[in-house]
């Protein structure tokens, strides 16, 4: 399997605090990868390094690049929206047609839910890209505009796109990924799951959830 | 979904609100008054306009950047030179858009040559916007601009603008006194803009490299800014 993203022993340092500490990490051509860990455990820091939107302190960062295909998107959340600009005319700067909440009221006056399926479409709406990066995607979701986005993650799985997502709902992840990997205090933990030991379903999300624990108490 | 350009981009993001655009035309409208009124009035004019276009220039990036608000233009993005550019020019045009106009209706109302578009207006212009600009990058929003304005008052009332008019004066006399020349020009820019905005032409040439010099400084500063995204409150 080709890869469309890796991280090779990256560690990000913060002045004293240590963001992400000798982490390596691969996504491949078509693969969705979930990242868990505990607020502060390094997760966004990890997806910016991977965006180019940090520098590592050490290692190496690559992402694949062809020139015909946007290489990464990425979406932080609905907190990371310009408040000051209304939603319509982001939407357009983006060529996104919208929802029908999408209005002329500035983005930061909308709800926390519609801010961040404006902010998903923009992210989202367009050709395939190589590499998808969103942090906690379903925050504030509700469960129609929670299908739309598990549908077209989906379907930039099946043309190609690696894809990296984090989440504190596990279920969410228990559904859509193929390997669930666990981030503890900026390092991944040993354990990971993988779609054949854990299975299908809710057994799967109850794994997730065990070794996630697991993973806590051990460090 | 089609990638804006750095320009379109940021444009959305800086543009000033309908409140700043009407303070903008209500000082315009003024100054234009006030120039009207003769030379007194048209340094008050002149003030007036310098503290619009500084406050203006003064965008800010720092803060916007640990929001996440340029995370949509700066992901994947292998040079961030453009966006550094993009945003300089865009913190420069509605102070530009302001100093022109000034100048072109100064000039068509009082049949004079008008001292923001003399090479000493414009290159006051450049050189205070482009400073402005590059330290509020870090510090916020307006900081530069409070900054300038400050340190002008400070040099004015430690009784310095006598002597670094003086020092701007002398500059045909040696390498030496043009170097003191430039760095008066750089201190207390508004001196350029005095003697009906003629500056010689070895002053300009060093503060249009010192202007380059800040305009590069401030391209680093957003290529190289890097930290963690500020938690929403």
């Amino acid at each position: 399997m080709t890869t469309r993203g890796t991280l090779t022993a990256v560690t990000k340092s913060y002045g004293r605090h240590v963001g992400v500490r000798d982490v390596t990490l691969a996504v491949g051509t078509g693969e969705v990868v979930g990242l868990v860990g505990p607020n502060g455990a390094g997760k966004s820091t990890l997806l910016r390094l991977f965006a180019g939107l940090l520098r590592p302190t050490a290692g190496r960062v690559n992402v694949a690049g062809n020139g015909s295909q946007p290489a990464v998107r990425y979406f932080a959340g609905e907190h990371t929206l310009p408040p000051g600009v209304p939603a319509r005319r982001w939407l357009r700067l983006w060529s996104a047609p919208g929802t029908p909440a999408a209005t002329n009221r500035r983005l930061g006056t909308l709800s926390r839910g519609t801010r961040q399926r404006v902010g998903l479409e923009t992210t989202l709406i367009g050709p395939a890209p190589l590499l998808v990066l969103l942090d906690e995607p379903w925050e504030g979701l509700d469960p129609d505009a929670s299908r739309w986005l598990s549908d077209y993650l989906m379907e930039w799985r099946a043309a190609g796109a690696g894809i990296l997502l984090s989440s504190h709902r596990i279920h969410d992840l228990a559904d859509i990924c193929d390997r669930c990997l666990f981030l503890v205090n900026g390092q991944l933990a040993p354990e990971s799951i993988d779609a054949s030991t854990v299975g299908l379903g809710a057994p799967r999300a109850a794994s997730l959830f065990a070794a996630f624990d697991r993973t806590k108490i051990t460090r | 979904m089609k990638q804006p350009s750095p320009l379109r981009f940021l444009w959305e993001i800086l543009r000033p609100g309908r409140t700043a655009v009407a303070v903008l035309l209500i000082v315009l409208g003024y100054a234009t008054y006030l120039a009207t009124l003769g030379d007194y009035g048209f340094d008050e004019a002149m003030t007036m306009i310098l503290v619009a276009q500084i406050l203006t220039a003064s965008t800010g990036y720092r803060e916007r950047l640990l929001r996440g608000h340029f995370d949509a233009i700066l992901a994947g993005r292998r040079r961030r030179e453009p966006v550094a550019l993009a945003h300089a020019a865009l913190s420069l045009v509605p102070g530009l858009v302001l100093w022109l106009t000034f100048g072109v209706v100064d000039h068509f109302l009082t049949s004079r040559r008008s001292m923001p578009i003399t090479s000493g207006g414009l290159a006051m212009f450049a050189y205070a916007s482009l400073v402005v600009w590059a330290v509020s990058l870090w510090l916020g929003k307006n900081s530069g601009g409070v900054l300038w304005l400050t340190s002008l008052i400070v040099v004015a009332a430690a009784g310095r603008v006598q002597l670094l008019r003086e020092a701007y004066g002398t500059s045909g006399a040696g390498w030496l006194a043009t170097a003191r020349a430039v760095g008066a020009a750089l201190a207390f820019p508004l001196v350029m803009v005095e003697n009906g905005g003629y500056v010689e032409t070895p002053v300009l040439v060093g503060v249009w490299i010192a202007t380059a010099f800040v305009l590069a400084a401030g391209v680093w500063t957003i290529v190289s800014l890097d930290a963690a995204l500020k938690e929403p409150a």
